[in-house]
């Protein structure tokens, strides 16, 4: 392909090749102006994705991406039913986008084959040393039907040493059995790093009696650790959550402060339990599959995406703009709910699959998003202005793709933005990843 | 055979244009686009068939799933029996379907009836005595509303070739959405000009509802309603729920997912508005069908890994008195029959069966007063593993409908037996001898059995 494009030089003028008119040869030459990045010619800088990995099929919960020393750690996880039956999964990837061979995080967990799949976080909490919290359905000889949850401490091999095999033990005496009001009501578990502490959040439900009434209650369970993963009490705190809102929910992201915890729940019908650390709770209902982006100990802010169309389901195309909104911290015994201010507004972009937002000290926080489109060809890149909203697109990653994004997810290490997602089709689903360098970095102090 | 693709048809086409002459057999292979099939085959629901031939069954629809209660049998208006099957996971294709099964096994392209986007729904379908289809429905939101919804509808059973069949809404009611990824099962039975609705409520700790709905001119209003709270075995997400009513009027409600509870009331005991329905009682056996004077019941036991199969027995356990266990049959465990349906003061039950592998698909009936017997048998010409199936019994035929697995989706089959009812023999509860080895020419085979049940 490069010597019959090399043919336009001999007397043809300047042809235009587009921005990656083909791949590279084997000696990695390019026609003259572009790069070889990737295995791909392309105009220099263009940030190539690579692939990290590909299974049959792969839920868009089902991917994380968290930083290393001086990459990231992408991890998945390969289900029951499958060749590679259950396992947690990942691979490094390097800021000059090598992409290490696979590694077992988990490589042993019992699940049901004909269940619904387990969930899982990841959290890095100290050199090579990662948290896995995994929940599942109960097993069909139980007899019971609560979950379980339980944390893996993993010592993977230092970065560069992926041929040597990860070390895994669970970090808990024995799985935990949490209430839930349905076989399939499995929450997703949430990692949160607090100074000295792990705290893990997790949403159980049951039926109860409150002044003589039955009824059908959520609880946000929350499970403080040691940073091995060692519990610091076998019982967790239960807070009280979910009121008038739907039960069988799951936690899809905690904000720590530093006075307390935002726990954020579902994502459909989504609220944040503020937990200050000198006890109590609090709870404020948010928009419709509102985004909580970053809190502190005033307030949480909350992307508020484009509307649903059609069907309105997670896939279905998506119109008009999006919004930036804060809400204030809710008062504790306080009835009314709290200050709601709106920001401004964003471009349009969809909630599935879920805007990769970077808060950042010193610099604007940075948007990940493919847009309304959920095959869209490219991501693009945003900074966005903490006080107006205002946006500002610093850069377009090409997909190479058109196939579904189930998942997006964005991380800062070692000076470079590591974009991650996942796309989909009938036959199977592939984690790519692009590297940049971080936009508009902080200055120097 | 069944299940090659439409470019087998192709390769065929062109062996057939050069003088070859293969033997295909009745049934080879689906039909290309357009309803394609080789000479001297048509294509009769989505199959070629070789003409004059006629299966013992047919595969009218190949879909992604068919949750085990979605098959609903009514006698068809001129003859034979309709088959409507809600389809609620094929992407671009989820709706209910209405398929027309002829008394000699003809079957009818599947038509839409209803469709539906977004989430799956459960539901159920009675025969209106206006001659529509009522169809009950249980969904969930969408991510604007915060409410579970059931509904009645009225739905044409005929109209014009190429119109859609007109949607009345009869009746809605709705509850608070908890979460859940699918609507719970939700039971109906009709008598007449009542309707009967059993569906589970989450909120309030969880309990099963019963909607009693009586037509009231053209309309269909509610006039009591009973509940009952939700056995601790029985989480609120998951309380699906069947509905059998008897002869009497009678109602039984099976609720559960993996562990099933029953509660019964009787609706001629309607006073101001108000009918008790008993505590639910939790069993171990799987319900088939109830009666007020007795349930029917699956007991799984033993596993045999060698077959992949649980040996089971039939139980029918009275209101009153010990209970009788029929023995030594088998269920793959990839198989449930899910519910029995009525017939002739009885229930109709499939796959019932001694053979692991399922070559036929049998039919059995049991009543309180009878013992159970096979009624009724359908030669299969696939293998795939069995799902669900549901049987009804119509004149001196039982039409039988079940699903398959066939790579990462699902066959719907239909079969047409004769149905005995007369001069047979009881079942040996404990017979030493295994049938179904080969499959039976003609009609179905009826066992000879002497034993438990006996009368």
């Amino acid at each position: 392909m490069v010597a019959a494009l090399g043919m336009f030089g001999a007397g043809c003028g300047e042809p235009s090749f587009g921005e990656m008119p083909a791949l590279c040869a084997e000696d990695g030459a390019c026609p003259e102006g572009y790069d070889c990045i990737h295995g791909v010619c392309a105009l220099p800088g263009t940030p190539v994705p690579v692939t990290v990995g590909s299974v049959p099929y792969l839920r868009g919960s089902d991917m994380r991406v968290v930083p290393q020393a001086s990459g990231v750690l992408v991890v998945w996880e390969t289900y029951a039913y499958s060749d590679d039956g259950q396992r947690f999964v990942g691979a490094r990837v390097s800021p000059a986008g090598a992409v290490s061979p696979r590694m077992d995080i988990v490589g042993r967990f019992v699940a049901d084959s004909d269940s619904l799949e387990p969930y899982f976080d990841v959290l890095p909490v100290s050199g090579d040393r990662v948290l896995v919290a995994i929940s599942s359905p109960s097993l069909p000889e139980d007899p019971s039907v609560e979950p379980r949850l339980v944390t893996y401490r993993v010592d993977l091999p230092p970065e560069g040493r992926e041929d040597q095999p990860a070390a895994f033990e669970s970090a808990w005496a024995k799985e935990e059995r949490l209430a839930t009001v349905g076989y399939g009501a499995v929450s997703f578990p949430k990692l949160l790093h607090r100074s000295n502490r792990v705290e893990l959040g997790y949403v159980r439900s049951r039926t109860t009696t409150i002044d003589n009434n039955l009824e059908t209650i959520a609880e946000l369970a929350i499970f403080s650790m040691q940073e091995d993963g060692t519990l610091f009490s076998p019982d967790p705190t239960y807070h009280p959550a979910r009121a008038n809102l739907p039960v069988a929910v799951g936690v899809l992201g905690g904000f720590g402060t530093s006075t307390g915890a935002w726990w954020i729940l579902d994502n459909e019908r989504p609220s944040a339990v503020l937990l200050p650390d000198g006890g109590g709770e609090a709870e404020v209902k948010l928009g419709r599959l509102a985004v909580p982006v970053g809190a502190d100990d005033t307030s949480l802010t909350y992307i508020e995406p484009s509307a649903r169309t059609g069907d309105k389901q997670p896939t279905d195309p998506v119109s008009g703009p999006a919004a930036l909104r804060t809400v204030a911290a809710p008062v504790i015994g306080d009835p009314m709910p709290p200050a709601e201010t709106s920001i401004g507004a964003l471009p349009g972009l969809r909630d599935t699959p879920r805007p990769a937002w970077i808060g950042r000290q010193g610099a604007k926080p940075i948007l990940v998003t493919p847009g309304e489109a959920v095959d869209a060809p490219e991501l693009m890149v945003y900074l966005v202005d903490p006080a107006s909203a205002a946006t500002t697109r610093v850069a377009s990653i090409p997909r190479l793709s058109t196939r579904t994004i189930g998942a997006l997810h964005a991380v800062l290490s070692s000076g470079k933005l590591f974009v991650g997602w996942l796309e989909t089709d009938e036959t199977s689903a592939t984690i790519r990843m692009a590297i940049l360098p971080e936009p508009e970095p902080p200055a120097a102090p | 055979m069944i299940g090659r693709t439409a470019r087998y048809v192709w390769v065929l086409s062109a062996l057939l244009g050069a003088g070859c002459t293969p033997e295909l057999g009745d049934v080879p292979f689906a039909c290309g686009t357009g309803g394609l099939c080789p000479e001297g085959y048509s294509c009769q629901a989505t199959v070629c068939v070789r003409d004059g031939a006629s299966p013992t069954s047919r595969r009218p629809k190949r879909v992604a799933w068919i949750n085990p209660p979605e098959m609903f049998w009514l006698s068809a208006p001129g003859g034979g029996a309709t088959l409507l099957v809600n389809d609620g996971f094929t992407p671009g294709a989820r709706g209910i379907y209405e398929i027309h099964v002829a008394p000699d096994g003809n079957v009818s392209e599947p038509r839409a009836i209803f469709t539906y986007g977004g989430a799956v729904i459960s539901s159920a379908v009675v025969p209106l005595p206006d001659g529509r289809y009522g169809v009950v429905l249980v969904r969930f939101p969408n991510v604007d509303s915060d409410e579970t919804t059931l509904e009645l509808l009225g739905i044409e059973r005929t109209s014009a070739s190429g119109s859609t069949p007109a949607v009345e809404k009869l009746f809605s009611t709705t509850t608070p959405f908890l979460g859940g990824v699918e609507p719970p099962y939700v039971g109906a039975a009709i008598d007449g000009t009542t309707l009967n609705i059993a569906w589970t409520v989450p909120s309030g700790g969880g309990r099963v509802e019963v909607l009693h709905l009586e037509r009231q001119g053209s309309l269909w209003n509610p006039t009591w309603k009973a509940s009952a709270s939700l056995p601790p075995d029985v989480p609120p997400l998951s309380g699906d729920c069947q509905l059998f009513r008897d002869d009497g009027g009678v109602l039984t409600v099976r609720v559960g997912f993996e562990s099933y509870a029953l509660s019964t009331l009787d609706p001629a005991t309607a006073m101001d508005g108000m009918v008790s329905m008993t505590t639910f009682a939790p069993t171990t056996d799987e319900p088939l069908f109830g009666w007020k004077d007795g349930v029917f019941a699956m007991r799984r036991g033993d596993y045999d890994p060698a077959n992949a199969a649980f040996a089971v027995s039939y139980v029918f356990t009275p209101a009153m008195g010990m209970p009788t266990e029929d023995k030594g049959f088998t269920m793959p465990e990839t198989t449930t029959p899910f519910v029995g349906t009525p017939f002739e003061g009885g229930a109709l039950v499939a796959p019932v069966s001694r053979d692991p592998k399922l070559p036929t698909v049998d039919v059995a009936w049991r009543s309180p007063t009878e013992p159970l017997r096979i009624v009724a048998s359908v030669p299969r010409t696939s293998t795939g593993s069995i799902f669900s199936s549901r049987a009804y019994g119509l004149g001196d035929k039982a039409y039988v409908a079940w699903t398959e697995f066939y790579e990462s989706n699902m066959d719907l089959w239909i079969g047409v037996s004769d149905l005995r009812r007369e001069g047979m023999g009881m079942l040996l509860g404990r017979s030493n001898h295994v049938r179904g080895l080969s499959r039976p020419v003609g009609g179905p085979q009826v066992e000879k059995a002497e034993g438990q049940g006996a009368p």
